[in-house]
């Protein structure tokens, strides 16, 4: 029973981290952190077919587009 | 710099607290439907998988506009894209 | 940039596999969780593991971009002459015209089995063509 509210706060942590970094490549690479955990705690609430989705698109797709976006133009936060 | 994390540390909370407090007021969602689609889905459609069987079988039309839109997004990226490379 | 062994040959093991759990996942959509457009994701993702890995140059000798422009326009329309076909068996628009078959075997379900094939070769079409045009000017 503890184990939602574990990956809860560690969404919480994740999301402002990804928020506070001034390099981008961080705050993508936290963003796919964040998506994996979701995709477990998707799964832990019987939704297995967003749990799915989730762990193809969230860390999978978009952070390869995320990450040939941020090779095409600045890398760092003004 | 000081006041603005305080100001989205303060959002946070009030939010929260909405979230987890007003949680209890909201009225439960109607059973008709859902009772509907339990009882018929298999019978109506002939998928075991009841996600599957609403998102392609009662809600086909709804699928049609996603595909629309992942068309749109796909021609967009290559109209895009495309121009740059013959310039 | 240098290539890197373990890489190419941990991606060229790994690609078959991906493929074909994505096309598990899209042709036993109606009777487990998956479905079209998350075995479409899963298909792309191999893809794209592949032009990361080997370069796009080479993962376009496989899976070429002409191709996968034809697919991503004809599943579209294959998917409003299935609505039409409700049409003309006499019903409403996207109605389930083929026999339902028995529940639980594969070719069940009629119509939903071929909307998710033409959705997961959409999606994944789409999707890998919008990763080879944004990785090829690197």
């Amino acid at each position: 029973m503890i184990i939602p509210q574990i990956i809860i706060i560690l969404l919480i942590i994740l999301g402002i981290l990804s928020l506070q970094f001034k390099d981008l490549l961080n705050a993508v690479i936290s963003l796919a952190i964040f998506s994996l955990l979701s995709s477990l705690l998707f799964y832990y609430l019987h939704a297995p077919d967003v749990s799915i989705a989730e762990a193809a698109v969230g860390a999978g797709v978009a952070t390869v587009i995320f990450i040939a976006v941020i090779g095409k133009t600045r890398r760092k936060e003004e | 710099m000081k006041l603005k994390l305080l100001g989205e540390f303060l959002i946070f909370v009030v939010f929260g607290f909405v979230l987890i407090f007003g949680i209890d007021f909201i009225p439960p969602p109607p059973s008709g439907l859902k009772n509907y689609f339990v009882c018929q889905g298999v019978r109506q459609t002939g998928a075991i998988n009841l996600v599957s069987s609403i998102y392609l079988g009662y809600r086909a039309f709804d699928t049609l506009g996603e595909t629309i839109v992942l068309i749109l997004v796909v021609s967009g990226i290559v109209m895009l894209l495309e121009k740059k490379d013959k310039e | 940039m240098k290539e890197s062994e373990i890489v190419s040959v941990i991606s060229r093991k790994l690609v078959p596999y991906i493929l074909i759990f994505g096309l598990y996942l899209i042709s036993y959509g109606h009777l487990s969780p998956g479905g079209g457009f998350q075995g479409g994701v899963v298909l792309a993702s191999g893809i794209i593991l592949l032009a990361l890995a080997r370069g796009t140059d080479s993962a376009q000798k496989l899976f070429p971009e002409k191709n996968l422009r034809i697919v991503e326009a004809k599943a579209f329309f294959l998917f409003l002459f299935m609505g039409i076909g409700g049409l003309v068996a006499g019903g409403y628009f996207l109605q389930n015209f083929l026999p339902l078959g028995k529940a639980g075997e594969v070719p069940s379900a009629g119509f939903i089995f071929f909307l998710n094939l033409i959705i997961g070769l959409k999606v994944s079409a789409g999707i890998s063509l919008i990763c080879f045009y944004l990785l090829k000017g690197e």
